[in-house]
């Protein structure tokens, strides 16, 4: 056991070209150094040979092996015992490529088996028999040991390394999942991030409920606040001329009429609830008139003049209901 | 979280927000248009239903939570339509009970029945994926989960500070 790792961390220097080797053996020492389970010396022979033919092959980028048929009826015996016992204890990995361009062999060591992690482009499967595959497809092949080469047992490692990609995925989403390792685990935290997410919504909208009634007069005022903290470098010069003429009237609405406005609150909650009618005319109705003009003519007097689409958004804002309001912000929404 | 640096206006999740944050406002506004002094837990439930409603509709049918959610939103409608207004959990557990494909076993047998039902029963839609694809419908949820609850912050926020 230990020649072999010996030999194989040998080998590697001469080769330093074939980056895909190294990553075999770089696997196959640490899988060496730390299951030491089976005395499999005949069939490390047999795969150090295979490596070291590999190895000496020739210097392109892909590796090619050219393996004498082995004894299947003894490895497929053997593979059968060891199926049952599927964890990843030995690999023997030959990573063989095939591209259109060369002739590629899948390599199969006499114990080792041929796992298919096929492209997405590719579904086809290749046989437990060692066969030259020599269609124009791509097909990684990764031998390991230990397990069967059906295209049962291949099949659902592709898809169990397809979830453990997502899996992969979910722990750099989920705060504080690289501390756990294992699925069991990492599944029990993406739940606890997810039930919490959804309390979290359901606080959030307990608070706006209680927030509500005093949300018809700063509701567009809104749109201008939050969409620049969206889309934050947006080019438009106009557009922040448009977002400074906004927050210049959102102090100054409260600022002249303020006791006003408190006293449209309690009348607008007092009154029975008109239908298809917003809230908005009846404080504008019971505000001042002269208030809101003066609000205007301030407004249009310290302001450098905005952009027209703005300009037609914010008179409608004072004069009329909600709905065309929104309507206009949305226009100014999607003209973004 | 990673950051994307495209140009923000095709960034994929500030024009989520951005979506739902139009289609959550407008839900509101309805929601004051109709009945101002609404008793607080109607107004409540409301607000959660839109803001469900408009985070599944902001992200379109494109995946199958949102699309599971848009069906429960016209099934609650129809059913509300035909019959009295009353909850609709008939329909949505007989939908339960058809979609009802599980995993591949060997997973359950890995992961534990009871982590990847309770998964199921998070995510909308969840009951008739397998998990491979569950899972990928769990990142993009959380996602956009992450973004409902940003944005409503910053709407919380914003009526906080005026």
């Amino acid at each position: 056991m230990l020649r072999f790792a010996q030999s194989s961390s040998a080998s590697p220097a001469n080769h330093m070209d074939l980056s895909v080797l190294e990553r075999q053996r770089a696997q196959l020492q640490r899988l060496y150094h730390h299951h030491h389970q089976q005395s499999w010396h005949d069939q490390e022979k047999d795969c150090f040979d295979l490596l070291s033919v590999v190895s000496n092959s020739n210097d392109s980028s892909r590796t090619q092996a050219v393996v004498p048929k082995p004894d299947h009826q003894q490895c497929n015996s053997s593979l059968a015992n060891r199926e049952a016992n599927n964890v990843k204890k030995r690999k023997a990995e030959f990573d063989v490529e095939e591209d259109g361009k060369e002739k590629g062999v899948v390599a199969e060591e006499e114990k080792s088996e041929i796992t298919m992690k096929t492209e997405r482009e590719n579904s086809s499967n290749t046989c437990s028999k060692v066969s030259e595959v020599q269609k124009p497809d791509y097909i990684h092949v990764r031998a390991r040991r230990g397990q069967a080469t059906d295209s049962h047992s291949l099949a659902e490692r592709a898809r169990r390394e397809k979830i453990s990609k997502k899996m992969k995925c979910l722990q750099d989403l989920v705060p504080g999942c690289y501390k756990v390792t294992g699925k069991a685990g990492m599944l029990d935290e993406i739940i606890n991030y997810v039930q919490s997410l959804q309390k979290q919504v359901e606080f959030l909208s307990m608070k706006l409920a209680a927030v509500n009634p005093r949300l018809d007069f700063s509701i567009d005022n809104i749109f201008a606040k939050e969409i620049p903290a969206y889309i934050a470098s947006l080019p438009a010069a106009q557009f922040e001329a448009a977002n400074s003429t906004c927050l210049q009237y959102n102090p100054m609405q409260p600022g002249p009429s303020n006791c006003g406005v408190d006293i449209a609150m309690d009348r607008s909650q007092m009154l029975p609830p008109r239908p298809g009618t917003s809230s908005l005319p009846i404080p504008e109705a019971f505000l001042d008139s002269s208030c809101i003009s003066i609000s205007l003519c301030t407004l249009s007097r310290t302001n450098s003049p905005p952009p027209p689409a703005f300009k037609m958004a914010r008179t409608i804002i004072i004069l009329s209901n909600i709905a065309a309001a929104a309507a206009e912000a949305f226009f100014f929404v999607d003209n973004l | 979280m990673k950051t994307d640096h495209k140009n923000p206006t095709t960034n994929p999740n500030s024009m989520i927000k951005t979506r739902f944050a139009v289609r959550f406002l407008h839900d509101m506004k309805k929601l004051n248009k109709k009945t101002p002094p609404s008793p607080y837990r109607r107004r409540f439930h409301t607000i959660r239903a839109a803001a469900c409603a408009s985070m599944s509709s902001a992200v379109g049918p494109r995946r199958a939570w949102s699309r599971a959610i848009l069906r429960k939103i016209r099934a609650r409608t129809l059913h509300d339509y035909i019959i009295n207004k009353s909850r609709n959990h008939r329909l949505i557990t007989r939908r339960k009970s058809v979609g009802l494909l599980r995993g591949n076993p060997r997973d359950q047998e890995e992961v534990g029945f009871r982590q990847e039902d309770d998964l199921r029963g998070l995510v909308p839609g969840g009951e008739g994926m397998g998990f491979c694809r569950l899972l990928s419908e769990t990142v993009h949820y959380i996602k956009c989960l992450r973004a409902q609850v940003q944005v409503m912050t910053n709407i919380l926020d914003h009526y906080n500070s005026t």
